[in-house]
């Protein structure tokens, strides 16, 4: 139908016409239009509202969203799901190796034994399990199962990420476990190694029947140029890869008491130069000298009466942590300091030739001393 | 609404083609003016204005572009509403630029420069001032409805949709207009002297109620200088004019 009409009114974004026979409409508008003109259109060009509703539509969009937001965040089965999925791969070997899988939540959701002594210190009731409660479960089984002594002591643990989005820290996991160990475990000593495992090794660990920690070990290992295969690693006890010193691992000790026997184990010592190294990013020409170069000899020498002072001073240090971790300040590291030091003086027979030493380490230890303390806090406050 | 018709007897407009083609002027004549809607729009569409008249340069143009398109169309082409449109929209194209290129070339047309000046002045000046002079009618009209507290959006809700209630309504708006007597008390009291309306015309006043803007913009256009307007009234009082003529017998 064509219509004939007179602008008689210009609006916005209409404008009004009346035809020739007398009916008001608006009609949208187009260039040249002006009042008084007579057009000729047709019925695509009478305006309706319906044209400019940007707004309709933006609220149609903004439900539309609300309704997706709620779906997917307000419904109970996707919350479930995700708590299903698995989080998280943590691997504890001692001799016994097993791995658990856990959520987001850090609950056990499957138990797996690597190997045939795994199999005797999992059971049913891990399952559901916080992962630092099911660690300690796992150590307590292997301590009465012999196979954690105090001799052998070492527990090698390892995290893996597995899924993407996950708020999980392996660091603090392994803090968490560390904390529980350090609280409920009644044994005297124990050495904990921790590995950050990357998620294409799982797969790759769990073809090759190795846990994921050792797998790592392995991996760093070759990294750093040892030669060592997978079967070998795998028959390999954790206390005989650190002893070797296989992929030279951190090794943290966590202690039940302060007071404690004199290490004088010779191994223990290289272990503990070997995990300053590490934890302090020292060379290990500076500070791992006095220690190293006169523990061959097995001699008295003051080197190595130090080293066990050295020990002392990390193991009450640690417990200091514990027990104050707001309280450190400086004024208190000394402290602790002049008082680790005087134990250790106390214990050396010539104090005379030692104090020379002493104080040469001190200045050096002084400064590692602060960077070790503010690594410390930091862990703690994650 | 014809266009729709169409496409559902699409099978038939091949056949009416093919008839055209053979020489069928009559058909032709039907087959263009039942497509002048779609002519509109696409020139409308081309120039993104509306066509001012049915005399218009572009109008022409259109209508001659639609009736090559006919001639020239074949089936190969695609569909034919379409092969149309393109054929307009170029045709028009062409027309809007040669337009353009004449204004440019205006020294070397076959009148002497003078003439062709003031010719040009003299139609411009007309041009203008008649825009303007409507321009300024429109606003007076709108001041006028203002004083009756009437916008022209309440028109366009408020005006009666079947066309024998308009009539009746430019009926009423008629009579008003002519008695000198009502349109002074309507002017006075700004509303419809209702009682003496429904007394000489055969009206309710419920209806009177109802298109009451309506008639008073009516009367009011009536009054005014809107020679458009007031044709468009008398136009349409003209095509029912035996019905209402029958009414008033009967009255």
């Amino acid at each position: 139908m064509v219509y004939r009409g007179c602008v008689v009114k210009l609006e916005n974004d209409f404008a009004v016409v009346l035809t020739s026979t007398m009916e008001y409409l608006k009609v949208v508008k187009k260039d040249g239009l002006e009042e008084g003109k007579e057009i000729i259109f047709v019925q695509e060009d009478i305006y309706r509202r319906s044209k400019v509703s940007i707004r309709t539509i933006g609220l149609a969009a903004a439900m539309f969203l609300m309704m997706f937001i709620s779906m997917t965040w307000l419904n109970p089965w996707s919350t479930t799901k995700i708590l299903a999925n698995t989080a998280a791969v943590v691997s504890i070997d001692i001799n016994p190796s097993v791995e658990l899988e856990i959520n987001q939540a850090q609950e056990v959701l499957k138990v797996i034994p690597i190997n045939e002594d795994g199999k005797k210190v999992v059971s049913e009731k891990l399952l559901g399990m916080a992962i630092d409660e099911a660690v300690l479960a796992i150590v307590d089984s292997a301590k009465t199962l012999n196979y954690l002594t105090e001799e052998r002591n070492m527990v090698l643990i390892s995290t893996t990420m597995t899924a993407e989005k996950v708020s999980l820290d392996g660091k603090e996991i392994v803090g968490r476990i560390e904390q529980k160990l350090e609280e409920k475990l009644d044994i005297q000593e124990i050495q904990v190694a921790y590995l950050e495992g990357k998620k294409e090794d799982v797969k790759k660990a769990r073809a090759q029947h190795v846990s994921i920690g050792k797998y790592g070990v392995l991996k760093k290992a070759e990294a750093d140029g040892e030669q060592i295969t997978v079967e070998e690693i795998k028959e390999l006890k954790v206390q005989q890869i650190l002893d070797k010193g296989v992929g030279k691992l951190n090794v943290k000790e966590l202690k039940k008491k302060i007071q404690d026997d004199e290490i004088n184990d010779d191994q223990i010592e290289n272990k503990v130069t070997d995990e300053k190294e590490k934890k302090e990013n020292h060379p290990p020409g500076q500070e791992a000298a006095p220690g190293l170069g006169k523990a061959p000899g097995l001699q008295k020498a003051p080197g190595l009466q130090k080293a066990p002072g050295q020990i002392k001073k990390e193991a009450s240090a640690e417990n200091q942590n514990s027990e104050n971790r707001k309280q450190e300040d400086k004024d208190k590291e000394k402290a602790v300091e002049e008082e680790t030091s005087k134990k250790a003086q106390g214990k050396t027979k010539d104090q005379k030739e030692k104090s020379k030493d002493e104080e040469n380490a001190k200045d050096v230890n002084s400064k590692e001393w602060k960077i070790w303390l503010e690594k410390q806090k930091q862990k703690n406050k994650n | 609404m014809a266009r729709l018709l169409n496409f559902l007897k699409k099978d038939s407009l091949t056949n009416r083609l093919k008839k055209i083609k053979d020489g069928d002027s009559q058909e032709r004549e039907i087959f263009i003016e039942e497509y002048i809607p779609f002519i509109i729009k696409t020139i409308s569409n081309t120039t993104n204005r509306y066509v001012e008249s049915e005399n218009s340069e572009e109008y022409s143009v259109g209508l001659e572009a639609f009736n090559e398109a006919i001639d020239k169309y074949e089936g190969s082409r695609g569909t034919f509403i379409s092969f149309a449109e393109l054929v307009i929209k170029s045709r028009v194209t062409d027309c809007l630029r040669r337009a353009s290129r004449h204004m440019v070339s205006v020294p070397i047309s076959q009148y002497d420069d003078e003439q062709e000046q003031q010719i040009e002045a003299q139609l411009k000046t007309e041009d203008f001032t008649v825009a303007f002079e409507l321009k300024d009618e429109m606003r007076a009209f709108e001041e006028q409805l203002k004083a009756f507290d009437i916008t022209f959006s309440d028109l366009v809700n408020e005006a009666p949709k079947h066309v024998d209630t308009r009539v009746n309504s430019i009926q009423i708006a008629k009579f008003v207009a002519t008695h000198q007597e009502l349109k002074d008390e309507l002017f006075r009291k700004k509303t419809l002297p209702g009682t003496k309306i429904t007394k000489e015309l055969n009206v309710t006043l419920k209806m009177l109620k109802r298109s009451r803007k309506f008639i008073i913009a009516a009367v009011l256009i009536l009054d005014s200088d809107l020679e458009l307007l007031k044709n468009y009234i008398y136009e349409i009082e003209g095509g029912v004019a035996d019905g209402i003529q029958g009414m008033r017998g009967k009255a």
